[in-house]
């Protein structure tokens, strides 16, 4: 142990980079060290998600896919190589984590999100990050965040387009505030790698910001990029009142009338 | 003319509310949103001459343009305020 806090002579050494950001420092690592991510879904966004937390010094990360690798994941699932074709994704993105860095916890999860599944999976976890692929299984992972008041890092992609914004229960719109509606087309979505892995990077740098509490998050702004063109647009995001997921009349499960 | 417009979003490095748009002739609400939609390749303010998918509401000097008599056409005038706010699709992919 080096001296008062929690951090290694190794951590000092593995992180220094970062712990040379002064507003970030000592502190802000062990933060990280202390931390329980869950990273939902380990394909285009969550390999690279995955990967910046693991290099990162998150204490804990638990990885939720039920996937497994078929060939068409590998033009932007970065965690996921040839010899892994079939195998399941978790285990698949656990092999190589633990080689990035062997003194944080890797646990995998080969599960579907769903309402059923949340309520185990989200225990002592302190942020949780939407890499998922679908917005049906998004807006499920919303309403458990918000009833347990967890901060969600949702990120999207459509081809060389992307999305994210930051959730913080009670105070930031939620995903069903910002995307009433749920239409969602049917089929398999087009996506560049350089889409998936520019947003899961900003993903990432969220969550460390959000757990070391250093910088300003995306609350309450949805920032979108459009690749094909290269734009940048922020757009503000308020909370519906009425939403039916965090409004002041929301259904709270449990709670008859 | 002097247009002043605020919106619930901007465009990094190209468009940053609330700013003026200065224009060389006097114009209608069709034509300023077309004007600005030119300038961006991201967001689509109108599509022909109907308001675009990623408008969710457009509010000119405090009215919500259909309440207005003229709609789109409605006339702007000198240092009319226009509220530009966009609906962001979701983008479902992972």
């Amino acid at each position: 142990m080096a001296g008062e806090d929690n951090l290694t002579h190794a951590d000092l050494e593995r992180y220094a980079r970062q712990i040379l950001f002064k507003s970030f420092g000592r502190n802000g690592q062990k933060r990280l060290k202390a931390s329980h991510v869950l990273v939902a879904g380990v394909g285009g966004l969550g390999s690279p998600v995955a990967m910046y937390l693991t290099v990162s010094g998150i204490g804990r990360i638990t990885l939720v896919d039920s996937d497994i690798v078929v060939l068409s994941n590998l033009n932007r699932q970065l965690l996921h190589w040839e010899e892994n074709i079939g195998h399941e994704k978790v285990y698949s993105a656990r092999d190589k984590l633990c080689k990035m860095n062997a003194t944080i916890q890797i646990s995998p999860v080969p599960e579907r999100i769903t309402r059923d599944t949340c309520g185990h999976l989200l225990v002592g976890v302190d942020v949780v990050v939407d890499c998922l692929d679908n917005m049906s299984s998004r807006y499920v992972l919303n309403q458990a965040c918000v009833e347990k008041g967890l901060p969600l890092i949702h990120g999207g992609v459509y081809g060389m387009m992307g999305q994210l914004t930051t959730i913080i229960p009670g105070k930031t719109p939620c995903l069903e505030c910002i995307f009433p509606s749920k239409k969602e087309k049917k089929g398999s979505i087009p996506v560049f790698g350089p889409a998936a892995g520019l947003i899961a990077s900003l993903q990432s740098m969220e969550v460390i910001k959000l757990l070391s509490g250093t910088g300003e998050t995306l609350l309450g702004k949805l920032l979108y990029f459009n690749g094909e063109v290269m734009e940048c647009v922020t757009a503000d995001v308020t909370r519906n009142e009425d939403c039916p997921v965090c409004g002041s009349s929301r259904i709270i499960p449990g709670v008859s009338e | 003319m002097r247009i002043d417009v605020d919106a619930n979003f901007k465009l990094h490095g190209v468009f940053e509310p609330p700013c003026h748009i200065s224009l060389g002739k006097k114009v209608t609400l069709k034509e300023l949103l077309k004007c600005l939609d030119s300038k961006w390749a991201s967001v689509h303010l109108m599509n022909d001459n109907e308001l675009g998918d990623d408008v969710s509401e457009i509010i000119i000097n405090g009215k919500h343009h259909f309440s207005l008599p003229n709609g789109l056409e409605t006339s702007l005038n000198e240092k009319d305020s226009v509220w530009i706010e966009l609906y962001m699709a979701p983008l479902g992919g992972g």
